[in-house]
């Protein structure tokens, strides 16, 4: 009987330390018991984002869909110029990023698609091209590279909530005291819509405020909702380009809370799938040095 | 193309690859200087001599042509003393070359001699250097041009890796190829010399001028810039024009003919500005626009050697002359 005890009680230890190497960490077991995959935000630092799966995108290359990223391409047609939209939500801050084409201080260019297929971007548009100027708020990916805000100009921040601030006639002061965590800021401008009003623009400070030409607006349209807006110019057969004035009005009648002028003119460039998408009628890339791009969190690393 | 390979570290300070071909480069620019003087009939020591004045002024008129380029960026983005932290940043050619023409004026002030000759036999040895300084940047991630998709192309000499393993056009071997070229030409034209002192020096500015304005329309690195203005294309243009005008005032030209000069050059320099501002601008395919630029560029140097070799037949004529009336004056003396 004793025997008989023994036996079991060593077969039953045996079978629990089969059942530990067979299970061995507390990973939830995949199945109908296993939990909701979690999605990981991304770093905020210059790491490559994960790389998106070519399924996603859409058939009809208008835009990407997966369970942290939807974009959706629009093409209007008003002020007398074609106008690119692209609607953006993503599940996490983390997914708005920036990349840079050299290191900081370099001067170095490269067309946009050939930047943002480097960082796994789904969907990219120019930034503020700071190598061009000595001037300006330049925070990217979380570190800040140059603080000389140039007198008169807005500066774009974004935080870690994917929340965009305007600071309106930006000084060091005024920035600050910002009090937020700044993950990316742009110095270009001007603000075009603030708490979802046009802006009135000062001509006076701005390059080309009043001339009929190629527009690229980053704005947001509510929480981790954004648009980017790129007006083809008189490059382009067919489309006169527009003045500051008419893309702020463009940007409220789209429904933003928050536009940001980027830089426009042949430097105006989107990419989605890793290719130049807007004014392709002009055959011509210019070389840019930075990039705001969108990324997925599903991807892989 | 890589990031900067790091060899060894000497007393605290990094050694890179670039930085030993570089040195080497250098090295053999001087032998080569040497070589050449002793053909001219000067001694090792004073080839030697020249290279000591040259070494350090160039190295300080890169630096600072390069530190004044970026000056504004130097007292926003970088720290204090920049100019002597030699690790950081870069160097100009420009100032290189500026450099290298106080240094020739110095060797021909203290030793007395001529400075366009000085100028004459340099030119060559600062050539092949040259080809040592834009091969030595293969280790580096500048030197390299416009992307190049077509598979075809996507081989040596068309293109290079670069560190994301996407092809680049290899500018700077490239560059270094027309450095070769216009070393050999300098070398040979020095060595059959028959027109004045100068002549060879000024064919090197004018060749590595108008070639440089191509050849940097391609880079898409780290060069300097003011604005979108292309610092070496300018000095390029400089060159050319500097060489030119120098021949035009020697060729005594009918005023109508220095005005049409003048007029060609200027419509010439005005089609290259457009072209590269209009590349990606102006509706027309880019290699439209680089055949034009191409053209222009074999327009003014037909304009200058056409002018160089109007001077030198000149100069021949001249000292034609000028020994017949010596041979009459010698006759008249034999007279006597």
């Amino acid at each position: 009987m004793s025997v008989k005890i023994v036996w079991r009680v060593l077969l039953l230890l045996l079978m629990i330390v089969l059942l530990s190497v067979l299970c061995p960490d507390a990973t939830p077991l995949p199945g109908a018991f296993a939990e909701a995959n979690v999605l990981q935000a991304i770093p905020v630092d210059s790491t490559t984002a994960p790389k998106p799966d070519p399924a996603h995108y859409l058939a009809d290359g208008k835009g990407y869909q997966d369970d942290s990223l939807s974009i959706s391409m629009e093409s209007i047609r008003d002020y007398d110029t074609n106008i690119l939209v692209a609607h953006i939500q993503v599940k996490d801050a983390s997914q708005l990023r920036t990349a840079m084409a050299g290191s900081f201080g370099s001067t170095h260019d490269i067309p946009g698609a050939k930047l943002a297929s480097r960082v796994n971007a789904v969907f990219a548009i120019n930034g503020d091209y700071f190598s061009f100027d000595s001037t300006g708020y330049v925070l990217r990916q979380g570190t800040l590279y140059r603080n000389n805000p140039r007198e008169g100009s807005d500066v774009l921040l974004i935080d870690d909530q994917g929340d965009f601030h305007v600071i309106q006639n930006a000084t060091t002061e005024k920035i600050a005291a910002f009090t937020g965590k700044v993950v990316n800021s742009f110095s270009f401008g001007p603000a075009l819509v603030v708490d979802s009003k046009a802006q009135t623009i000062d001509y006076s400070h701005q390059i080309a405020s009043d001339k009929y030409t190629q527009r690229m607006v980053v704005a947001q349209t509510g929480p981790l909702s954004y648009l980017c807006v790129a007006t083809e110019g008189p490059e382009n057969p067919d489309s006169r380009g527009l003045t500051l004035d008419e893309t702020a009005e463009l940007m409220t009648k789209l429904g933003c809370t928050v536009a940001y002028n980027l830089d426009g003119g042949s430097s105006s460039t989107m990419v989605l799938n890793n290719t130049k998408i807007n004014a392709l009628s002009t055959h011509k890339v210019r070389s840019i040095c930075d990039i705001l791009y969108f990324a997925t969190l599903e991807g892989t690393n | 193309m890589n990031e900067p390979i790091l060899m060894s570290t000497v007393f605290g300070m990094n050694l890179y690859l670039y930085g030993i071909c570089a040195a080497a480069s250098v090295l053999c620019g001087c032998l080569f200087l040497v070589l050449l003087g002793r053909a001219r009939q000067k001694t090792a020591l004073e080839g030697v001599r020249l290279a000591l004045y040259a070494i350090p002024l160039c190295l300080l008129f890169s630096r600072l042509g390069y530190c004044l380029v970026r000056a504004r960026f130097i007292a926003v983005d970088y720290v204090p003393y920049f100019p002597i932290h030699l690790e950081l940043g870069g160097y100009s050619l420009a100032g290189g070359f500026l450099g290298l023409l106080l240094a020739v004026w110095l060797y021909a002030r203290t030793t007395k001699g001529s400075f366009a000759e000085s100028l004459d036999w340099v030119a060559p040895a600062a050539l092949f250097t040259l080809v040592g300084l834009r091969m030595a940047e293969s280790s580096t991630l500048n030197g390299v041009g416009i992307y190049i998709d077509n598979e075809m192309f996507s081989r040596f000499p068309f293109a290079v890796p670069d560190v994301y393993g996407e092809f680049v056009l290899p500018v700077f071997f490239w560059e270094a190829v027309t450095a070769l070229v216009i070393g050999v030409v300098l070398t040979i034209r020095l060595k059959r010399a028959k027109g004045k002192h100068g002549d060879v020096a000024l064919t090197g500015m004018l060749l590595v001028g108008l070639t440089q304005v191509f050849w940097e329309s391609l880079r898409e690195d780290d060069f300097l810039r003011f604005g979108f203005v292309r610092v070496n294309q300018l000095w390029g243009v400089l060159l050319a024009v500097v060489a030119i005008g120098i021949w035009l005032s020697k060729a005594g030209k009918k005023p109508w003919q220095v005005v049409s000069i003048v007029l060609l050059m200027l419509t010439c320099i005005g089609l290259l500005i457009v072209i590269e501002f209009g590349l990606d601008k102006l509706p027309i395919p880019n290699e439209v626009l680089y055949a034009v630029m191409i053209g222009a560029l074999i327009a003014l140097t037909w304009v200058g050697l056409s002018l160089r070799n109007h001077h030198k037949r000149g100069a021949t004529a001249s000292a034609g002359n000028e020994s017949a009336d010596r041979g009459d004056c010698d006759r008249l003396s034999d007279h006597r």
